[in-house]
This record gives C-alpha cells, structure tokens and sequence, in this order.
C-alpha cells in the first residue's frame, strides 16, 4: 500500500505535472545560501545567548534565596547547570543511515575535505573536469559495449562542460546514460549514504524505491556511492542506478542510467526497457576509466 | 570548531539539495518571487539554528517542509497586507523557468484558493503527501483535509480549464 496518491490518481498527477512545468528550472537566488548562513549563525548566537542569559538568570534567582538559607556565600548551593544550555551544540548523531540498503560509516567521524556551499567553485579553472560535452561524447562513445549504439545526444547540452546526456540502443533496449564531471569545491563531496539521504525526502525515498550503497576504498574511506531506484513496487516503472565517485582531488566523476528516453525521470516515466542501458559494475568501470581525470580526450 | 564546521557543511548539503524544492513551494504559497524568497530564506534559517534536531528527524525533508508551511500560515496570520494581483506578480520571475503561461495561469488559479487550501493543495498534489500526513501538518482533521482538496480542485478546475482536476482528494 502507497501513501502516495498521484501514482494512481489521475487528477492528482494531472496537477503534478502542471505544476512541474509551471515552476521547472525555477531557482532560489544565487546569493540565498550565503545569506542564510550568516542569519542562521546569527540566530544560533541569539538563541544561545537566550538560554545562557535565561538560565543564569534563574541560576541567580535561585542563589539569591538559598545563600541565606545555606549560610552564606561561602557555600553557594550550586543551582542549574550550564549544560543544561548547550543544546545547540551539535555532536555527531550515531544513528543509522535512513535509506534503505544502506551501509553506514562511522557519522562520527568528520569527513574530510567536505567544502563549504558558499565556496565559489572552480568552475573557470582549467582541469580535468573541464570538458565538452561533445569531447565525453567521444570518450563515451568508444567505452560503451560493442552492442550498444548512441542514438542521439541531448542538444542543450553540446556546449556546456562537464555534462553529457545520451539516448541508446542495445539488446537491452532503448535508454539513457548521463555523466557529470564536477569541479572540487563544485558540489559537496561527502560521500556518505547519509548526506545522500538528507536530499531525499522519506515520500521520496518510497515512491523511488530508492537505495544507497557506500563505496569505501582500502583505508575504509567512503569515496563513493551508488544509488539504485526501482520505482515498480509503487506502481512506477522507472529503474535507474547512479554512480558517484570522489577523486583524489576532491571532485567527483558521477554516471546514471534509466531504462527511459525521457527528459526527465519520474516515478512514473514510461519505460522503454526492462533494464537501465549499463549495469552498476560497468557504470563503476567506465567512471574508473583514468582518461575522465587526466584531461586527455 | 570541528562540530560548528561539520555542522555548516552538512546543512550546506541539505541546502543545496533542497532548496530550489522549497522555493518551488513557496512560489505556489505565496505566490510572489520576493515573498517566496523572503519565505525560503526564513525556513532554511530556522532549519540551521535548529539543524542537530532537524538532522536527527526521521525524516528531514518532510520535517524542514513542514517548517515551510508552518511559517507561511503564521506570516499570513501576523500580516494584514492582502496578496497583489497575479498581473503585477510575475515581472521578475525568471523567463527560462518552467512555462511562463503555464505558470501565470496556474498562479491566477492559485490566487483564488485561501491561503490554507493553497497549503493543502501544495503538500497534497505537489509534496505527495497522504492525507495524514497533510492533516498533521497543518494541524487540521482529515476531513477537513479532505472537503479543502476537493473544493480547491473545483475551483483550480475552473480557473485552469482543466477536466481532469475533477474531485481528488
């Protein structure tokens, strides 16, 4: 049983795609994180300071009827404690990863180099992840099984670097395969199935059916995840598998595939095959493939 | 120093993720490019300031949503200003986003529903959330969840010339 209605409910989804198109590409201001971490770190000094000044002052209330019931000041009662005020403090939550499937690491941990949202992104420097789309599709071209054929290429995106969207053919039947190559500093680099999960709601995560899996490398470092959705348990036809790998440097190489040729993937995007176009393992291959970081293409 | 630093990029993460989603909400509540900012801007720091708790909920998304609508109805109680007509609405909306037709339409649609039903509909038909889910929301009975939908499908129906919006809940 889904307690999402629009799967089945035709007005509903009639809405929902009106709605998807009416706001589609509509974006928050590019200056609206930064501002909202300066005010939110304001609020949190407010707050806190509201429960110190809170607390001490009952602190003070409370010495000031006991000192002479104790005795005097040279044995204050200690009353209230400052602990009690820290609740804005943010240890590590050591609980479990909240996508299915999941393998946890240790949130314990700080992962490092995680950058800052309001770090500009090195997006005019030139590196590896420097690349047109034209140029992947050369590189893809030559890495896709012998069977497989690339019917056609996203157009918007020929001139943009660093993504590419294509439609093919095989055996397996029609699909889609996209890469990103991003920049360090471009997008978060946190690994964990965890940080995943916080961009997912729950009715999300349901109506995908979606599942996350770290990929650790010899240390046991989370440099990597793959998230698998199969939307047909809640009625939907989508199945798609998506590959995030960190490189040494700090940026990430991601791969997905979907078994449609729609612009966009939904739940209920009709499918033109059983299968995604690639498996996971071979998803993980072509990423792996040295030629997306070395800037020789 | 190490926590306030994990702290600011976890929440950082969940910002970038979601939101252009809870913008995409607040267009349709408030609909108004520089309320709905003003709204989103408002959620996203009272979901920082709260962010150990927030990271802790079952579930996040739904939990930082619901701060989006509890806000809205709250600024909609604490303000007297009426909305503006949709005409003098749209002049800064992005022209690259979505359908601009469509959306003029769809906002002249919205506009006449209540500020509440508007809510319903939103968590119901855009967020996907069940009926309960919308009920506890918003702090309403199922019922009435269910009589605010319905009415405001018949009128979202009218304004958008659309059979299909005929009744669902």
């Amino acid at each position: 049983m889904s307690p999402h209605t629009h799967q089945s409910d035709e007005n509903a989804g009639s809405l929902r795609e009106r709605m998807s198109r009416s706001l589609d590409g509509l974006s928050v201001p590019g200056d609206l994180p930064g501002a909202v971490l300066t005010a939110g770190r304001r609020a949190r000094r407010r707050r806190r300071l509201a429960a110190t000044g809170g607390t001490l002052g009952v602190a003070a209330l409370a010495v000031a009827v006991v000192w002479p019931l104790a005795g005097g000041a040279d044995d204050p009662t200690p009353v209230g404690s400052p602990e009690g005020t820290t609740g804005w403090a943010t240890s590590p939550d050591p609980g479990q990863a909240s996508v299915p499937g999941a393998t946890t690491s240790d949130p314990g941990v700080p992962t490092p180099g995680i950058p800052q949202y309001s770090e500009p992104a090195p997006g005019e420097a030139h590196g590896w992840w420097n690349r047109t789309a034209r140029q992947m599709f050369a590189v893809l071209e030559e890495r896709l099984p012998e069977d497989m054929t690339i019917e056609d290429a996203y157009p918007e995106f020929a001139d943009q670097v660093g993504v590419l969207v294509v439609r093919t053919d095989s055996p397996v039947g029609r699909g889609t395969i996209e890469l990103r190559l991003s920049a360090p500093g471009e997008r978060s680099n946190d690994m964990r199935c965890e940080a995943y999960a916080w961009a997912w709601s729950k009715a999300e995560r349901d109506l995908y059916n979606a599942e996350c899996r770290e990929l650790t490398d010899a240390g046991g470092e989370v440099v990597g995840r793959v998230i698998s959705t199969d939307a047909r348990e809640a009625g939907g036809q989508l199945r798609d598998h998506t590959v995030e790998l960190r490189t040494e440097d700090g940026g990430i190489v991601s791969g997905s595939v979907a078994n449609t040729v729609d612009e966009k993937w939904y739940p209920n995007s009709p499918a033109s095959a059983e299968l995604p176009p690639l498996t996971v393992p071979q998803i993980e291959n072509l990423l792996r493939d040295p030629i997306w970081t070395t800037g020789e293409s | 120093m190490r926590s306030r630093s994990r702290h600011d990029a976890e929440f950082a993460e969940f910002m970038a993720a979601r939101a252009d989603r809870l913008f995409r909400s607040a267009m349709m509540l408030t609909l108004r490019r520089a309320d709905a900012e003003d709204l989103v801007q408002t959620t996203l720091v009272k979901v920082y300031a709260s962010w150990a708790k927030v990271r802790r909920a079952e579930d996040p998304v739904a939990y930082s949503h619901g701060i989006l609508h509890k806000t809205f109805l709250s600024e909609r109680r604490r303000r007297s200003s009426g909305e503006v007509p949709v005409g003098e609405q749209f002049d800064q909306a992005d022209p690259d986003a979505g359908d601009p037709a469509d959306r003029i339409a769809l906002f002249e649609a919205l506009g006449e529903l209540a500020p509440l039903d508007r809510a319903v509909v939103v968590l119901r038909h855009w967020e996907d959330l069940s009926v309960v889910q919308t009920a506890e929301a918003l702090g309403l009975s199922e019922a009435a969840v269910k009589n605010r939908s319905l009415r405001a499908l018949r009128v979202l129906r009218a304004g958008l010339d659309d059979p299909h919006l005929n009744g669902a809940q």
